[in-house]
């Protein structure tokens, strides 16, 4: 009898270690709710006009490594409105390009975004032409120009087409015996190895850049490129304005070696905001 | 042992010798010298003494720090009468981050040491150096010599063995003279001989038997912003010696901030090692704060070894060592527990004060809020504070006293605001706080301070909207970069789906080239087949296929007792083997002629015989009967030999 009263208070005590653990214990979803909290409390930070709270918030969350479209794109308002405060630091400005830049990035569709980082950079042009610095517009590399004038997967599916029609031209003329049919398995098979090489190498290009390639904002007024032992270089287009978007391409220490239209240079991490994406 | 010995013997005159000039002034003359000459370039001249005895030397420093080039060819104006040694140049650099920027400066420091002949008040200087090719000098310095040996006298610093600004022995070379006093027996003896070194100093072994230098950094494992102690010692087997020549060890990955800059006023000590006298001096001590993280390097310190031991190396520039590369691994601080606002470098330990003043104004006005950061580490530049609308906080001005104690970096930071109050009532300013992270603990901390309320009256800045003036004669709102557009986003939209590329399938790229390519491959393989079945057709109708078959048909026969289908197949076979090893026609050919007939086309004797013998055997198989026919057993054998001749004989030539 005794025995058999135990089992049930053992049960009730096994229960409660066992509730107790599953109540106390950290989930994830209290990390995701942590998470939450923290850019609730920045987005209230940012409606009273508290802007250096709601920047130090979304840094943190930056921090702790959480992306999401909606807070980056709140970080930048926040960045913008101190910049056009009494409280602003210098590459304010670039940090709110930097931020919608990440939004763009996730949500390449995102009407806001693109208004807001046309005006930020417009702003950013205004002001460095009022101070007198000459702005250098610089346009990619013609080869970079024409990987960019298609979408990546757009290069690869005019590739597959070059790819199937290689095939089919090679097939006609082998295996037909007419001649116009192999005339023609010519043609196709000549036009298709050409779509095939010239998509399937910008598509090689397009992807090894996606992978390879980090995409940064500069976040200081202005940015002065450097060789690789860290002197300035000098010259027309060394001087990167604040929001330019360039290429990280390698790092060593605390430089960086950066892509920026045609040219090549390195630059200190400092000076960058890397952009952050899923 | 020897050599020991007499290290010591010159070490025992030296440390009395310290007992007379520089080392022993108490007053140093400190000039920050303005440089308006060259902007970016920072000159500072210091004096050993202010007041020295005729003939004794007297330090003089000059400290150039420059944003540009390197400073170069130092001098020292003195008056007439003076006589200069030196200079000693040792190169530095410092590198600071500030507003994203790396800083970048490059200095010199260059000792002289002067004396004087006669008394009176004389200006030495300026000290000049050229910085790009311009001449930048520094203040001038004012030395007062008085008759030797009317200076009151100076207290003693222990430890250093060897005195370098002796214009008549720096090194203590000169033996005492039989018959007349030593000077240094003039002094009172030190009691209790030469001073033990510290722990820090001693080594184990040493890695070089004449001289070498040893680097150690501690900690060796930091965080971003943690101070790191850089320490070199410089160790000497051959007496003593003085330090010339250095080069500062690079360390482009720290902010910097020095200790011990020079060896000149470091106590040098005598200790043992591997059972020899080493004199050992600390040449300098730096506090390296991390900018980032990684395993970060310093690099070598150079210096020249100079003195009556140590052969030269290069000239001028003494017995060259250097100490070795050290690494620090360099981690940020954990995001676990990470407060907002905290900014990486923040670390140490640090306190708050706060003081407003006045308490009570009128709307519009400002009151003044200083907050002051005190503590170790690398002192904050920036302190949070309540924001608030109503309150306007201006650009602080910051005053700050940063020095090293006991080897570590630390000392108050002041920021003193000025914060303009618009709303009338009782404001409540809020805190100022401070997030670090103390390395010691291992946890981030929060330094607070209440800044406390303030009354604000009514008063101008209230009285033109009580007024209701006309907006327009308010300045100008600022134009808002982002007006119109929509508010901040209070909710996490959903997150776009993860975009896959066609390019990031395993079995795109392969499926690109790999179309093409079967369908070549195929159509090769198609050819290859096609090729080889011409080929078997081919060799099906050769000549010696045939007379494979026909000896085939001959043994069928031969089985059925059939004479005549032995013979015509045996001589089937042996023409079709004679046509496709010589190309002849055999058959065409009289009998009584092919013996001659193969000869002259090359088939041996031998086998000659056995052709013909093989084809009159077939005749006797067709026409002859009983004992006098060859058996068809036998005829097919040797057809079938002189088949396998001829087509060893084929596949011969072919080789």
């Amino acid at each position: 009898m005794t025995h058999q009263r135990s089992i049930p208070g053992r049960a009730w005590l096994a229960a409660a270690a066992l509730t107790a653990a599953v109540v106390l214990w950290p989930s994830p979803a209290k990390a995701g709710d942590s998470t939450q909290e923290l850019f609730d409390e920045a987005v209230a930070a940012l409606h009273r006009g508290a802007v250096d709270d709601a920047i130090d918030r979304f840094e943190l969350l930056a921090d702790r490594g959480f992306f999401h479209p909606d807070a980056s794109y709140d970080r930048a308002l926040a960045y913008a409105e101190r910049a056009q405060s009494h409280g602003a630091r210098p590459g304010d400005f670039g940090r709110a390009a930097a931020a919608l830049g990440e939004t763009l990035l996730a949500r390449p569709d995102d009407g806001d975004a693109k208004v807001a980082l046309e005006r930020i950079r417009q702003e950013i042009v205004r002001r460095r032409a009022r101070t007198g610095a000459s702005d250098v517009e610089l346009k990619p590399s013609l080869g970079w120009a024409v990987v960019g004038l298609l979408d990546e997967d757009t290069w690869a599916v005019i590739a597959a087409i070059g790819s199937f029609a290689t095939c089919v031209g090679l097939a006609l003329r082998l295996w037909v015996r007419s001649a116009p049919v192999r005339l023609a398995g010519v043609v196709a098979g000549s036009l298709g190895m050409v779509m095939l090489i010239v998509a399937g190498s910008l598509a090689a290009l397009s992807r090894s850049r996606r992978l390879h390639a980090e995409p940064a904002v500069v976040i200081v007024e202005e940015a002065r490129l450097l060789d690789e032992n860290g002197a300035t270089i000098s010259g027309a287009g060394t001087r990167l304005p604040e929001g330019a978007l360039v290429d990280v391409e390698d790092r060593r220490g605390t430089l960086v070696r950066i892509s920026w239209g045609t040219i090549d240079g390195w630059l200190s991490l400092g000076e960058l905001r890397l952009l952050s994406h899923q | 042992m020897t050599s020991g010995t007499a290290d010591a013997k010159r070490t025992g005159p030296c440390r009395h010798r310290s007992a007379i000039p520089f080392y022993l002034t108490t007053m140093m003359v400190v000039i920050f010298a303005a440089s308006p000459a060259w902007a970016g370039t920072a000159l500072r001249t210091t004096a050993s003494a202010a007041q020295a005895e005729v003939g004794e030397g007297v330090q003089i420093e000059l400290s150039a720090m420059s944003d540009d080039e390197s400073p170069e060819s130092p001098r020292l104006q003195v008056p007439p009468g003076f006589t200069v040694q030196g200079p000693s140049i040792s190169s530095s650099q410092q590198i600071s981050f500030s507003n994203g920027h790396f800083e970048h400066r490059r200095g010199v420091t260059v000792h002289w040491v002067v004396f004087g002949t006669r008394p009176g008040r004389f200006v030495l200087g300026p000290a000049t150096v050229q910085v790009g090719g311009k001449v930048v000098q520094g203040e001038t310095l004012s030395l007062e010599l008085v008759p030797a040996g009317s200076a009151p006298p100076k207290p003693r610093q222990r430890g250093n063995p060897f005195d370098p600004t002796s214009p008549f022995d720096p090194f203590g070379m000169f033996p005492k003279l039989p018959g007349f006093p030593n000077l240094d027996d003039l002094d009172p003896p030190i009691p209790n001989g030469p001073p033990e070194a510290p722990a820090e100093y001693q080594v184990d072994h040493a890695t070089d038997p004449m001289a070498f230098l040893r680097a150690t950094i501690t900690p060796a494992e930091a965080v971003v912003g943690q101070q790191v102690t850089l320490r070199i010692y410089a160790y000497g087997g051959r007496g003593p010696y003085d330090e010339v020549g250095s080069a500062e060890p690079s360390r482009a990955d720290f902010l910097s901030q020095s200790i011990v800059d020079s060896s000149y006023r470091q106590p040098r000590y005598v200790l043992p090692i591997d059972g020899r006298r080493w004199t050992v001096v600390k040449l300098r001590e730096i506090a390296l704060f991390p900018l980032h993280a990684g395993t970060l390097s310093v690099g070598p310190m150079r210096m020249g070894f100079r003195g009556p031991g140590y052969p030269e190396t290069t000239p001028l520039k003494g017995l060259e060592r250097q100490s070795p590369e050290l690494r620090v691994v360099v981690r940020e601080p954990p995001l676990a527990g990470r407060p907002p606002g905290y900014e990486l470098g923040d670390v140490g330990s640090f306190t708050l004060a706060a003081e407003v003043e006045p308490r009570r104004v009128e709307a519009g006005d400002a009151v003044a809020v200083t907050v002051r950061v005190e503590g170790t580490g690398s002192v904050p530049h920036h302190v949070k504070h309540t924001e608030q609308r109503g309150v306007e906080w201006l650009d602080p001005t910051v005053t700050e006293a940063i020095t090293p104690s006991n080897s570590v970096i630390g000392g108050w930071r002041a920021f003193r605001y000025v914060v303009r109050l618009d709303e009338p009532g009782t404001l409540d300013l809020g805190e100022a706080t401070l997030p670090y992270f103390d390395p010691r603990t291992g946890v981030y901390e929060i330094a607070r301070t209440r800044l406390g309320t303030v009354e604000v009256l009514p008063g101008k800045a209230t009285a033109p909207a009580a007024s209701g003036a006309p907006a327009a004669a308010a300045p100008a709102a600022p134009h808002d970069v982002l007006e119109g557009l929509g508010q901040a986003r209070t909710k996490l939209g959903p997150l776009p789906p993860g975009k896959r590329h066609l390019t990031d399938e395993k079995a795109y790229f392969v499926l690109l080239a790999g179309g093409p390519c079967s369908v070549l491959a195929l159509g090769g393989l198609v050819e290859l087949g096609r090729r080889l079945r011409r080929r078997a057709a081919r060799r099906t109708a050769s000549q010696a296929a045939l007379a494979r078959r026909a000896i085939g048909e001959a043994r069928a026969a031969a089985d059925r007792r059939d004479s005549a289908s032995v013979a015509a197949s045996v001589e089937r076979a042996i023409y079709a083997a004679l046509e496709d090893r010589f190309g002849l026609k055999a058959r065409a050919v009289l009998r009584r002629d092919l013996a001659s007939t193969l000869s002259e086309n090359g088939v041996e004797g031998a086998l000659v015989a056995d052709i013909v013998a093989a084809l009159d055997a077939c005749d006797g198989l067709r026409f002859a009967s009983g004992t006098e026919a060859t058996s068809p057993a036998h005829a097919v054998e040797q057809a079938s030999s002189i088949v396998a001749r001829l087509a060893r004989g084929v596949r011969g030539k072919a080789a």
